[in-house]
């Protein structure tokens, strides 16, 4: 992306390990790797053997987790209006916002002319979405909602995961015409 | 010029007399929020978001109607001169429909900045805010929006003061007054797109650019315009390699803060006819291939071989294109008009505002460079047998049986016809220089990718490398660095 933040130092985000002869011969490292894995497996096993929690991981998709919080930020839904377009006005707020920039908008003129902007396209990556929820926030005219379900959030190719606008404003929807903040475009 | 002395917020400023205290102020990095004011209109004070406490004065004064006097005080930052700024922003924002969302100008509206930096306040007003006229079509550019519009007069001083169309008004009075074009008129005037630059607000807006993408993400670039041999200077806006607007820069010396339409709408508009890739007898080589068929072409037939010049050339390719007439012994030299004004087009030929009747950017330039260059017309044909056509446009029956070399961003006869044809450049896409109708020399910078990994210039250190000639420069920096 072009827009560039000014005047941010260069910086490690990644707390990187040192190169040294033992790290650079291979084999020490496959060892660790595999006392990890082994550690877990029979630390997992001995829970699961004790009927405890956390032995076994969900299987997603096909299960999902029955103590999810009822405020969990779950999938996207674009709201619509009662004709069912989108009360989305293509204004990038949450496209800018978004940290993992995972959404791409392009605006159109709508033809109702109180309206006068609309989506075209309204793509989010939902495999780069780290479902933060700034998207919900940053929204001026509470087009963006999040469902607490995670449901199905799953493709067997990260194209597949890129949800277009038709699929964000029809897999649940939402229908609200009210006038939620001040202004309604 | 005499000077004067006076002190803001405690600090000793000296000016030159009859500065306005708003220019002294922003000069000296004290910025005084402004709508109505513009440097290069006529105040006309009627926005009083510039109000300063000045001493011994009993009431506020307007900053950009007061001219600095020897020994005045002026404050700036005072409570009270905050309490007011903060009224007027409210007074504005009353009747504002906060479109922001939906607003073009979102991002740089002085409207939005300065209500963040200057007042910041939560409204107070719960009555209905007065309905407007929200898409009255000024022209097929331009697109007025009365409920955004503060009635600041910018775009009316600039109809009388700058493009004298005299098109636009304000009528009415009060919260009901509008911007307005005379009945029946539209908004036709060749310098339109600048109302929607001075525009404080999102009031007038560019058709072009509407909901094409939001400024934020532009990125900007300063260049100079093509368009002619003014050389407006010009911050050409892209994103992910594509031109989305075109704005004039501030020049005081070249083109104050304008430009004209016609060169907005060039840049934007999807160049047709461009040329890609290199191509001897229209089949399509490698690009060092073409160098080392001209390379030896130059060698065995320099003296043989004309050369044409090409306005739209930088004055670093001019340098080494120099280089390599000089050591090669091309016999001659001639310039030629790459784009002319066509009867009957939308653009203005000339007119003493800015545009001027020569259409190319660096005509000045080639006159620096090769004083003893001739126009294409005066060429006798029978004394060549090749032709090295740099640019487009050149008068295709003035070459008839000369075997062509054809260097050029754009399609046409020459290149068609050409034996070697190599695809170059346009302006946006390269860096370098202009010299433009007055002989300043400007720098601009590349704001395009361009579809070519090669430029002109890389063409002509090519070139002059299989000559064996070491040119002066490989880069635009090392060549500007070797003609001073
Ligand atoms: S939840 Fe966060 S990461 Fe996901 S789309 Fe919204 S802003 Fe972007
Ligand atoms: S912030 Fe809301 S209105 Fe704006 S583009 Fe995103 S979803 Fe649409
Ligand atoms: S003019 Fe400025 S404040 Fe008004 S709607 Fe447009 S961006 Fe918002
Ligand atoms: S349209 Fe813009 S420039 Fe013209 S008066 Fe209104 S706010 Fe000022
Ligand atoms: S800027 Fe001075 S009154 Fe408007």
């Amino acid at each position: 992306m072009s827009y560039q933040i000014p005047g941010l130092p260069d910086m490690e985000y990644m707390d990187r390990q040192k190169r040294t002869f033992l790290t650079q011969i291979y084999y020490r490292e496959v060892a660790r790797g595999v006392w990890i894995t082994t550690k877990h497996f029979f630390r997992n096993m001995w829970k699961w053997m004790t009927f405890r929690k956390g032995g076994v991981v969900v299987q997603y998709p096909e299960e999902t987790r029955p103590d999810m919080s009822p405020n969990n930020r779950g999938r996207h839904v674009l709201v619509q209006r009662s004709n069912g377009e989108s009360r989305c006005v293509a204004c990038q707020m949450c496209g800018t916002v978004c940290p993992a920039e995972c959404i791409t908008i392009e605006a159109e003129e709508s033809k109702n002319s109180t309206i006068q902007r609309k989506p075209k396209v309204f793509d989010i990556d939902i495999s780069r979405c780290i479902f933060c929820g700034f998207c919900v926030e940053a929204c001026p005219v509470d087009a963006i909602r999040m469902l607490a379900s995670t449901e199905n959030l799953v493709g067997y190719n990260r194209f597949k995961m890129i949800y277009d606008k038709d699929t964000l404003l029809n897999w649940h929807p939402v229908v609200n015409d009210d006038v939620v903040h001040g202004y309604n475009p | 010029m005499k000077e004067v002395t006076f002190t803001v917020d405690g600090k000793e400023i000296t000016v030159p007399e009859g500065t306005l205290i708003i220019d002294a102020c922003e000069e000296n990095g004290i910025y005084i929020p402004r709508f109505c004011y513009h440097k290069h209109l006529f105040p006309s004070g009627n926005c009083r978001m510039c109000l300063v406490k000045i001493e011994k004065n009993p009431k506020p004064q307007p900053s950009c109607m007061t001219q600095v006097s020897d020994g005045m005080i002026v404050y700036t930052d005072t409570p009270e001169i905050s309490e007011m700024r903060k009224a007027m922003l409210e007074f504005v924002l009353i009747n504002h429909p906060l479109d922001c969302p939906i607003c073009d100008k979102a991002g740089e509206c002085m409207l939005q900045d300065q209500y963040m930096e200057f007042s910041g306040d939560k409204s107070r007003f719960n009555e209905t805010k007065v309905a407007k006229e929200k898409l009255y079509h000024f022209s097929d550019k331009i697109l007025y929006d009365a409920e955004r519009c503060i009635t600041c007069s910018r775009c009316v001083r600039f109809t009388e003061e700058v493009s004298k169309t005299n098109k636009l008004g304000i009528l009415n009075r009060g919260d009901t007054s509008y911007v307005a074009l005379a009945h029946g008129d539209t908004f036709d005037d060749p310098y339109s797109y600048c109302v929607t630059d001075i525009c404080p607000v999102g009031a007038l807006t560019s058709k072009k650019f509407r909901f094409k993408e939001r400024v934020w993400y532009l990125h900007k670039t300063e260049s100079i315009c093509a368009g002619c041999s003014r050389g407006c200077n010009i911050t050409i806006e892209t994103k992910d390699n594509k031109i989305y607007r075109v704005r004039p820069r501030e020049n005081e010396k070249v083109n104050q803060s304008w430009m004209c339409d016609f060169a907005r709408d060039f840049y934007i508009d999807p160049m047709k006819n461009r040329t890609s890739g290199t191509q001897v007898d229209h089949k399509n080589v490698t690009y060092e291939n073409v160098v080392g068929e001209v390379v030896s072409l130059l060698k065995e037939h320099g003296n043989e071989m004309t050369f044409v010049l090409s306005a739209y050339a930088t004055n670093e390719e001019l340098a080494l294109a120099k280089q390599l007439i000089d050591s090669a012994e091309v016999k001659g030299i001639f310039t030629k008009p790459d784009r002319v004004w066509h009867e009957g087009s939308e653009e203005v030929k000339s007119d003493d505002i800015l545009v001027k009747e020569d259409k190319t950017p660096n005509m000045t330039g080639i006159r620096k460079i090769f004083p003893a260059a001739k126009d294409l017309s005066e060429m006798i044909i029978s004394d060549y047998k090749y032709a090295f056509v740099w640019g487009p446009n050149a008068a295709v029956d003035k070459l008839d049986g000369l075997q062509i070399i054809s260097l050029s961003a754009m399609r046409d006869q020459v290149s068609d016809k050409a034996k070697w044809a190599i695809a170059g450049r346009f302006a946006a896409e390269k860096h370098g220089s202009f010299t433009n109708c007055d002989g300043i020399v400007q720098p601009f910078r590349r704001a395009l990718k361009g579809e070519n990994n090669y430029d002109e210039l890389i063409f002509f250190v090519g070139i002059l490398k299989g000559l064996g000639v070491e040119p002066v420069g490989r880069t635009v920096e090392e060549v500007r660095k070797a003609a001073e």
